[in-house]
């Protein structure tokens, strides 16, 4: 028999903060240079299983046996010299510091009380070589994308002597290239004897790239075992307990004639802050009861065109007619008394204020109509009637309404917004990026509240790197690239992935004025 | 459950800080118990001290509130001390210009046009900010030293009062002075204007759309722009209204005891405002308690001094113990909230 390299016994965990308790004797047992899937809903315990194996968080009860030694740390100093090494789902690196000034911060080899910034270098570039990570250690971290912030991340751990690397969803905010990247470092990392534990929800991945898996189901460990043994379907089964179904397929069949149109965007051209073109020449157009997917890899412009759509940007050139109305002019909250409705990319920074309370966050976009306000002056009891309600609704699980937002669950906070922007009758949703990150559960929450409003008649426009949601929900594909569009695609059962990929990745493109450069 | 601690916590500051308070007195003192005895009793043993202390507590009030409205919005209002003494500056040269209109008449254009220069001087940062992005805390800071100097130019040239021996302007009318209470303590009815501002200004902040605005604004501005509040407009308006309190600071306090504007006759209101807000987190109704407490230090020091052989510094030393301790945890707050934040499963 395998030795254990990792055992976590019976591990109890309860969050003084909210009395919540995120495990409930949580068992994981890790095989020496294997690759170990942990799975399990948002929420279910992974990322506090782990926390507690590092020392960022204490447990309440349970017993640690590392490398046949019982293990008792208290902080994540201690963590990092039994070898062990974390790297989070929010990367913590110093923006403004290089490459390799992230990496060896906090552990930093001086020479005469200065940092000997060769002999770092010399490391990084040997760790680099060994693992497949090759970076450039003297770049800055802030003009990294985010597979490269990633890699940095890595290597920090490997710096540190890690035996054990702890990848929270490594993937969900990686392209298919960084991820295919990411999987090969990990192999190698393997091959060199080190142990992974690698935490996902996505099954496809899972299956693809681990050794064993333990799934965790509400703080408790269902099952544990080598992968071969689980399909997928029976991963998602133990992980929810019930099957639910996520790929729901659109109906291609009741093709009429062309609906009527909503959203129309006439060669916009949108610039950044530095004044380069994020967006040239785009062309959509959305109709009542159809959502028009834009597919592409994060940092084409996406989040140029749908700032610019809802206000937060000002495009350049260009026009955006919403019902027949020009709005290219028009302030966020005309927009939005318009009937646009957005639900943004970075949920936690734009979508909500976690630091203000589900109420605030629910009323923020309509305290001064008519209904709430009288005057200037706010009418609490409407509004908490309004509140209460919306909460009802949509199932949004909170303690109260007082609450700080950043309290709650992602997929709750995913809730907060969508009931927002989805109660104030919008005519044309921009939806970008609905699922990044949540659970099942989740997921199937918003892909029903969207597949509602589309039988409402309402237009959406589906910003989204996931291409299944793209394929699933969409009755037209956009794809975009370079800041331009460079496929307009019927969806049907015909349409591929890997078509729609090749248009991602600047293969292809069916646009005439970008064909004559070829 | 909150609420709770954070009033803990501002307690346990206060006893650390009049811990060292006593330790400084002990430790200059030749009678230390006759020191401690007059700076903690002091205040509280006459009417004359008392009313002198609530008298200094007025102007805390509005700068503490002030500062208070600036914060909520996220905007560092750190040009107090200037808008206090502009603001003295144009509403005495109207009262003393205009002395032919009706007394009450006067005093209401007086206050208004006055606090309103108080409120376009931070307006001016406010609007620098939502215009090209320039610090508000830089920018109200430099205004602030400007204008102080320009306002001393006045007092010593122009608009000074050939009659007086330091830098001061002439009198205006004695009609139009705030009447006092319990004299010949300093104490005037601006107390009462000061704390009718502040109830105004508690509804204003939780009760209106504005206040609404102005939270959002100052939770988080990305969040608040893609909701639809035009923050450009909560940056100017909130700094607006922080200068505009921290000028009527500066008026009522010449219409309640100097009867014109004299070369430094604030006493860091705007600095101790700062430090008011703070012990009062943002909240209009605790700037109350938080600016008495910070009157009571300078009274019991002031009265130390009188009736011992301590000096009125030892209620500076107090002062900013209590505010290094106060921005200490606030910021140790502002760090753990940043990193729950992160952590967040």
């Amino acid at each position: 028999m395998e030795e254990y390299i990792l055992q976590m016994k019976n591990i109890h965990k309860i969050y003084e903060s909210n009395n919540v308790a995120a495990l409930k004797g949580a068992n994981l047992l890790v095989k020496k240079s294997r690759i170990h899937a942990l799975v399990g809903e948002n929420g279910a315990g992974k990322t506090t299983m782990m926390k507690i194996l590092c020392g960022i968080e204490p447990k309440n009860d349970g017993e640690i046996v590392l490398d046949g030694k019982k293990l008792s740390i208290t902080d994540p100093r201690q963590g990092f010299k039994h070898g062990l090494g974390m790297v989070h789902q929010h990367f913590r690196l110093i923006e403004d510091f290089t490459i390799a000034e992230n990496i060896a911060l906090g552990i930093e080899k001086t020479k005469a009380g200065f940092i000997d910034q060769e002999t770092v270098e010399e490391k990084i570039c040997r760790l680099s070589n060994e693992s497949g990570l090759i970076v450039t250690p003297e770049m800055k971290v802030k003009n990294l994308s985010i597979g490269e912030k990633q890699k940095v991340e890595i290597l920090r751990v490997l710096y540190r002597g890690a035996k054990i690397i702890i990848l929270d969803e490594p993937t969900s905010v990686l392209t298919e290239q960084e991820t295919e990247e990411l999987f090969s470092t990990i192999r190698t990392l393997k091959n060199q004897g080190k142990t992974i534990i690698f935490i996902s929800h996505k099954l496809g991945e899972v299956k693809e790239i681990s050794d064993d898996i333990t799934i965790l189901r509400n703080g408790i460990t269902v099952e544990s075992g080598n992968i071969r043994s689980y399909t997928k379907e029976r991963i998602s089964y133990l992980m929810v307990g019930e099957e639910i179904n996520i790929y729901r397929k659109t109906n291609f069949n009741d093709k009429k004639e062309k609906p009527e149109t909503l959203l129309e965007v006439k060669s916009l051209y949108v610039n950044d802050q530095e004044n380069a073109e994020r967006v040239s020449d785009a062309n959509i157009t959305v109709g009542k009861g159809e959502i028009v997917g834009i597919a592409g890899v994060a940092g084409n412009g996406q989040l140029y065109l749908t700032e610019s759509l809802m206000g937060l940007v000002k495009p350049r050139k260009g026009k955006i007619i919403l019902c027949n109305e020009e709005i290219t002019h028009l302030t966020v909250r005309q927009r939005r008394e318009a009937g646009l409705s957005y639900i943004p990319e970075d949920r936690m920074k734009v979508g909500v204020s976690t630091s203000s309370s589900v109420l605030e966050n629910l009323i923020a976009t309509r305290y001064y109509k008519k209904d709430f306000s009288n005057k200037g002056w706010l009418n609490y009891g409407n509004t908490l009637s309004f509140v209460k309600s919306l909460v009802e609704k949509s199932r949004i699980k909170t303690p109260s309404l007082n609450i700080k937002v950043g309290m709650l669950s992602g997929g709750n906070i995913q809730k907060v917004i969508i009931s927002r922007e989805f109660s104030s009758d919008p005519q044309l949703l921009i939806v970008c990026e609905p699922t990044w990150g949540l659970d099942v559960r989740s997921i199937e929450f918003v892909y029903s509240s969207l597949i509602k409003m589309k039988e409402k008649n309402k237009g959406i426009l589906l910003i989204s790197g996931n291409l299944d949601e793209i394929l699933n929900l969409s009755d037209r594909i956009l794809v975009m690239y370079g800041g331009k569009i460079v496929a307009s695609l019927e969806n049907s059962s015909k349409l591929t992935r890997a078509e729609i990929g090749e248009y991602m990745m600047g293969l292809r493109s069916n646009e005439k004025k970008v064909c004559k450069y070829e | 459950m909150n609420r709770g601690l954070n009033l803990i916590k501002t307690l346990i500051t206060i006893t650390i800080s009049l811990v060292i308070g006593i330790i400084t007195i002990v430790l200059t003192s030749s009678e230390p118990l006759t020191a401690i005895d007059a700076f903690f009793r002091g205040p509280f043993s006459n009417s004359y001290f008392f009313g002198n202390m609530l008298a200094s507590s007025i102007p805390l009030i509005l700068t503490g509130l002030a500062a208070s409205v600036a914060f909520s919005a996220s905007n560092f209002n750190l040009g107090l001390e200037g808008q206090v003494y502009f603001s003295a500056l144009v509403g005495t040269y109207l009262a003393v210009n205009l002395s032919s209109l009706p007394a009450f008449l006067l005093i209401i254009i007086v206050l208004a046009v006055s606090s309103l220069a108080g409120g376009l001087l931070a307006a001016l940062s406010g609007y620098l900010k939502a215009k090209w992005n320039v610090n508000e805390l830089i920018s109200s800071l430099l205004v602030s030293y400007t204008i102080i100097y320009v306002t001393d130019f006045f007092v010593e040239g122009p608009f000074k009062d050939p009659m007086a021996g330091f830098s001061a302007s002439p009198y205006f009318s004695n009609d139009l002075m705030l009447s006092k209470i319990l004299p010949p303590s300093q104490l005037h009815t601006g107390i009462f204007i000061a704390v009718g501002i502040v109830i105004f200004m508690y509804f204003v902040c939780k009760k209106s759309n504005l206040g609404f605005e102005i939270y959002i604004t100052g939770r988080n501005k990305h969040f608040s722009k893609y909701a639809g509040i035009s923050i450009g407009k909560i940056m100017v308006i909130s700094m607006m209204i922080s200068g505009i309190l921290a000028g009527l600071a500066g008026m009522i306090d010449v219409f309640g005891i100097h009867g014109r504007v004299i070369r430094g006759f604030s006493a860091g209101y705007g600095w101790n405002g700062i430090a008011v807000a703070l012990i009062a987190r943002s909240n209009p109704i605790l700037v109350i308690p938080a600016a008495l407490f910070f009157a009571f230090l300078e009274s019991g020091a002031n009265v130390g001094s009188l009736l011992s052989d301590i000096t009125p510094e030892v209620a500076r030393i107090i002062q900013s113990v209590v505010f290094y301790l106060v921005t200490a945890e606030g910021l140790l707050a502002f760090i753990k909230s940043r990193k729950k934040v992160k952590t967040d499963d």
